[in-house]
């Protein structure tokens, strides 16, 4: 079902058809909170206040084929609240705001939970990179994968940049990898 | 070589690795879906909304007239034919919630995790709520023209 559709049904009153959009887009909107650095309970707030904003928008969505894109943007801006409510003075963009609370950050990886100890150490290595790179390739790992056009309302950066900013992210990550004895090729490795 | 094409597919690995690393170490925890659907028995049934147009902890120039030594934030909400403007202070680790309706306000009552509550009215429609849990809250207010109720915030 269209997503316009659910979240017509789900204006109207059928509970299934908004749980069915609450199924589809909380992970999207995990990864938004997560990619601003919150903490487990932080993050679960956010994502709860953006179910409530939607709950609260019923009759005024114009576009819901856009849906995506208006979730990602309320969880941006609540985890731009949360981290000043915390007292955190901001200044400027994302980038400022994870660098200054980079240290608070979700807590440090159970490696009891992964079934391989490469996986942590590549893991570690992804929070060594840049907070800008931190933000993007966070958010653009929920599933299903966010478009660019969603990921740029969610983090506001430019379209055109997601990608290039991306792929260079990518390599140092790979730099980094390599640095620290972990294989991640240049080539891709068969599935 | 034909590096080019060999990078973007690397990339590309590299990243599903990532993502299911991400599903293994970070993964959404029940409760997030849980309290998106019950969300939903939150709706506005009839009521219109009266949303939220200023914050001053969220808007810096607001701010400037009430920076100082005083803790106090400021919210504006707005609907069709009334307009609501609280001032939040903190009070010993809970709020104080000073407001005031424009427009025919007759009842005006605050929904907080503790529950609702009643507020007094005055002729100026003004009202005061003390010992406000600190959370998330929203006003439901009945006029003239209907019933509304605010966005919630977290206060």
């Amino acid at each position: 079902m269209s997503v316009t559709e659910l979240f017509r049904r789900a204006e109207a009153g059928d509970q299934p058809a908004w749980n069915a959009i609450v199924d589809r887009y909380t992970k999207l909107l995990w990864s938004v909170a997560r990619a601003h650095r919150l903490g487990t309970a932080d993050a679960a707030d956010v994502v709860q206040t953006t179910w409530l904003r939607l709950v609260e928008h019923f009759g005024r969505i114009e576009d819901p084929e856009r849906l995506a894109g208006w979730l990602a943007t309320t969880a941006r801006r609540e985890c731009l609240q949360t981290l000043r409510r915390a007292g955190r003075e901001l200044v400027g963009d994302v980038d400022d705001v994870v660098l200054q609370v980079a240290e608070e950050g979700p807590a440090p990886v159970d490696a009891r939970l992964l079934t391989e100890e490469r996986d942590v150490a590549l893991w570690a290595c992804l929070e060594r990179l840049s907070a800008r790179c931190q933000v993007l390739l966070r958010a653009l790992m929920a599933t299903p994968p966010p478009d660019y056009v969603t990921v740029s309302t969610a983090l506001d950066m430019p379209v055109g940049s997601i990608g290039p900013t991306r792929g260079r992210c990518l390599n140092q990550l790979r730099t980094l990898a390599t640095g620290a004895g972990l294989a991640v090729g240049t080539k891709a490795r068969g599935t | 070589m034909n590096e080019m094409p060999d990078i973007e597919q690397s990339n590309q690995a590299l990243f599903a690795r990532l993502a299911r690393i991400a599903d293994e170490i970070d993964p959404v925890p029940r409760l997030a879906y849980e309290l998106g659907h019950a969300a939903f028995e939150l709706r506005r049934l009839d009521s219109e909304l009266a949303e939220l147009i200023r914050d001053s902890a969220v808007d810096r120039e607001s701010l400037a007239g009430v920076r100082g030594e005083l803790n106090v934030r400021l919210l504006s909400f707005e609907a069709a034919d009334l307009d609501i403007d609280l001032q939040v202070v903190p009070q010993a680790g809970r709020r104080s919630v000073l407001g005031q309706v424009v427009g025919t306000a007759t009842d005006v009552r605050m929904e907080t995790s503790e529950g609702i509550v009643a507020a007094a009215l005055d002729p100026h429609g003004r009202f005061q709520v003390d010992d406000v849990a600190a959370g998330r809250m929203r006003l439901h207010v009945a006029a003239d023209g209907g019933v509304y109720v605010t966005s919630w915030v977290t206060v």
